[in-house]
């Protein structure tokens, strides 16, 4: 046989692409994700509290839904039967929501025309979130990154969807295919509980003011104590290290991983810090990196998230705030009791939590309570010497106070709570 | 000559090389698929491991549905209504209905709600009859059970159900009643776990015999503590177990929204037992009806006492449970690393 020039050449280039293919697909199966998914997927078997598995969505929600009606009556609405932000979550989710544009720039009375657009349907997150946020929770690809504090939904007309920053007074719209409006029209019939309301700015926020006084259910719940074991469990043993120190300490427990990275106090009260070193977290990111992993990190807890919402970042610690929610309005309490706290510095993440969480409704011996309207209260502080000038937030809120022990139940009592100087304060507490 | 020997000898092992190394990435690529959906291969690997365990079950469903926290009152006030009660001998103890029929009903035992649905509500029959549903996981071939419902779905609590028993020759001779008012929904409906997630916790928790059927799984509610303003129900997933040994059926209750076992007071169940023989004793002899009623009402302070310890135990459940998870979760991880072995091997 006789060896051809092209013959040659063709073993050459075979030889070459083939050495060439297997160092490629070497280089494919080192580098593979598939290699530590699987040594990864005995540690995420954890103690995951038993929990149907919590999504992004069933804690970055909106929490209040406003009803604009067509003569631009204003009302703040809820079911206690289904949640209603769910729903509309889950509707939003079928729909496709595309590219944006900018509407209206930093114009206040715009805005405000936006956010009291007639018939149309609001949604209030309790602090920003950004575009990629909603497109990973509502399943979308919309291309914008702008912060959103409210979105803005048209009932009558199709593509009328804002996106509403009250920070800047940014407007976006979203283009939206296959938006079905009949089946949100549906949704917002089914609410039981109608506030009257106006959407006014207050110092750059968007809050409801009350115009009449309002009647608010009391909620009543058995507080669960989490045994520490779950923490432990949940927290510390996805390390190399296999001991863990116990150590009894002034007013409670710590417990340490042997390279002393991780530590998780829990103190006599109830509270209960998670320092972890053992990560580098980069730089600190974009609000969207920084609420995603806090997310994912209060997720690690294992802890029951059902009445948990997205509350509050705090730019200055990195820190984002998960805060109990109930019939729309958030719980407060004077020990920090259901909220969890996630700070990302660089090197060092830190969880606050609390072993003692609401577990189950009972049923409450009160009716509802009177609040009397937002003016009021507003005219009484001012009266009592706050500024209200420095009034950044007023809402209704729940009050879960008193001792707290395992199995007992609490009764959350709605009242005014006032954020004052950065800080969530009941109007009781405030005045004095 | 020599080199291009040696070259073709390259290209043959370097395709050898080649092929190997394709299938082991693409065993890579089709393991990474399973894991990103592992619930529902976490799932199957459990059912595989319960077959193994000659566990038998029916066609399980995967079907995520909701369900809410509600509460109800136990009806203390069933006596006013006894006068409308015809043709039986009614009585009213620990908040219940004690009644031995004048006329006994033949039924179908195998069919038994044709007979009795009607029956059941007529209001001169049965007070508030037309709350309840005949459920047949409950009945057999001595008490045929009808349940009240909340959300569409039967209550499993003596509080909320009618039971009839029935004696050797097919006949009904009388009932208990327990009846439960004031329903209400306690919070928004939330998702639950699927029948397969229930069975396989409850495999998991080892309260799955080996060599036994499971015979049905159901979503009801159940007794989940007492409270001053009421007793607060949980959606459950009942199931329902048929040991090879024994011939009964054994029930086993899983919390539907957190997956935790609910363990049931057998102290409560055994005194039900005697009230079922006191009531039998009632039915057989009328002149013995009185000491036997004085022996009911004792027992049924005892069944008070019991379901309030039974509340307690609920309460205090949640500790048990959590380490019970942790337990879980061991067997878990040892399982997903024992598949790990395998693979290796």
């Amino acid at each position: 046989m006789k060896d051809t020039k092209t013959r040659k050449i063709a073993r050459h280039v075979i030889l070459a692409l083939l050495a060439l293919a297997s160092m490629a697909l070497s280089w494919i199966i080192w580098t593979n994700p598939a290699r530590y998914e699987r040594a990864k997927q005995v540690s995420t078997e954890k103690v995951q509290s038993n929990q149907v598995s919590r999504d992004m969505s069933d804690v970055i929600l909106p929490t209040q839904v406003i009803y604009t009606n067509s003569n631009q009556k204003q009302t703040l609405i809820n079911s206690s039967k289904k949640s209603l932000s769910k729903a509309i979550i889950n509707e939003l989710s079928k729909w496709k929501l595309e590219s944006s544009t900018r509407v209206s720039r930093g114009n206040k009375e715009r805005f405000l025309d936006y956010a009291s657009m007639t018939r149309s349907l609001m949604l209030k997150y309790p602090s920003n979130v950004t575009g990629q946020i909603l497109s990973s929770v509502y399943d979308q690809k919309m291309d914008t990154n702008t912060e959103v504090s409210q979105i803005v939904i048209n009932l009558d007309r199709k593509n009328e969807f804002f996106l509403l920053d009250d920070k800047t007074y940014d407007v976006y719209q979203i283009k939206v295919t296959k938006q079905s409006l009949k089946s949100l029209r549906k949704i917002v019939k089914n609410n039981d509980q109608e506030y009257g309301v106006k959407e006014k700015i207050m110092n750059h926020k968007l809050i409801n003011d009350y115009p009449d006084s309002i009647e608010v259910p009391y909620y009543s719940f058995l507080i669960n104590k989490e045994s520490s074991s779950v923490f432990t469990a949940n927290l510390l043993t996805d390390t190399d290290a296999d001991s863990i120190d116990t150590k009894k300490v002034k007013d409670g427990t710590e417990y340490v991983t042997a390279n002393n990275a991780k530590r998780l106090l829990i103190q006599n009260d109830g509270s209960a810090t998670f320092n972890d070193t053992s990560k580098n977290n980069g730089k600190n990111g974009d609000l969207k990196t920084n609420i995603e992993k806090s997310f994912y990190q209060m997720k690690q807890l294992g802890v029951q998230v059902d009445n948990m919402r997205y509350f509050n970042f705090h730019p200055s610690q990195y820190q984002a705030e998960f805060r109990d929610y109930v019939g729309g309005f958030p719980i407060f309490n004077n020990d920090g009791l259901g909220t969890i706290k996630v700070s990302r510095q660089s090197s060092e993440l830190t969880t606050a939590f609390s072993i003692y969480n609401l577990d189950v409704p009972v049923p409450t011996s009160e009716n509802n309570k009177e609040l009397p309207s937002t003016e009021t209260i507003l005219n009484q502080l001012e009266l009592n010497g706050i500024d209200t000038k420095k009034i950044e937030d007023i809402d209704v809120g729940y009050d879960w106070s008193g001792k707290v022990s395992a199995n007992s139940t609490v009764e959350l009592e709605p009242t005014w709570y006032i954020k004052y100087r950065g800080d969530w304060t009941s109007y009781r507490d405030l005045i004095s | 000559m020599d080199f291009r020997r040696i070259e073709v000898i390259f290209i043959i092992v370097f395709a050898i090389l080649n092929a190997y190394l394709f299938g082991s990435y693409w065993q890579y690529q089709l393991e990474s698929g399973t894991v990103s959906s592992t619930s529902s291969s976490r799932n199957t690997t459990i059912l595989k491991e319960m077959r193994n365990d000659q566990i038998t079950y029916m066609p399980l469903s995967n079907t995520k549905s909701s369900g809410y926290y509600a509460s109800a009152k136990v009806d203390t006030s069933l006596k006013n209504d006894l006068k409308r009660l015809i043709d039986q001998d009614a009585r009213v103890s620990g908040d219940k209905i004690y009644s031995t029929l004048a006329d006994p009903v033949t039924i179908n035992v195998k069919q038994p709600q044709k007979t009795l649905n009607a029956f059941v509500k007529n209001r001169n029959n049965i007070i508030f009859g037309s709350q309840y549903t005949y459920n047949v996981n409950l009945s057999n071939s001595t008490q045929i059970v009808y349940t009240q419902m909340i959300d569409g779905r039967p209550v499993y609590s003596k509080a909320g159900q009618l039971i009839f028993y029935v004696n050797g020759a097919q006949e009904v001779t009388g009932y208990t009643q327990g009846h439960l008012a004031n329903q209400e929904q306690l919070r928004e409906e939330s998702d639950l776990i699927s029948q397969t997630r229930a069975v396989t916790w409850l495999y998991q928790y080892n309260e799955i015999p080996n060599n036994s059927k499971i015979e049905w799984a159901e979503l009801g509610y159940t007794n989940l503590l007492t409270t001053d303003n009421g007793v607060v129900y949980v959606p459950t997933w009942i199931i329902g177990i048929k040991s090879k040994s024994s011939t009964g059926i054994e029930t086993k209750r899983i919390n539907a929204f957190s997956g935790v076992l609910i363990k049931k007071d057998s102290e409560a169940s055994e005194s039900t037992k005697t009230v079922q023989q006191v009531v039998d004793s009632v039915s057989s002899s009328s002149e013995e009806a009185s000491s036997a009623s004085g022996e009911t009402a004792r027992i049924s302070t005892a069944l008070n006492s019991a379901s309030s310890n039974s509340s307690a135990d609920t309460t205090s459940g949640s500790s048990v449970t959590s380490s019970a998870s942790t337990g879980s979760s061991a067997i878990t991880s040892q399982s997903s690393s024992s598949g790990a072995n395998s693979e290796s091997e």
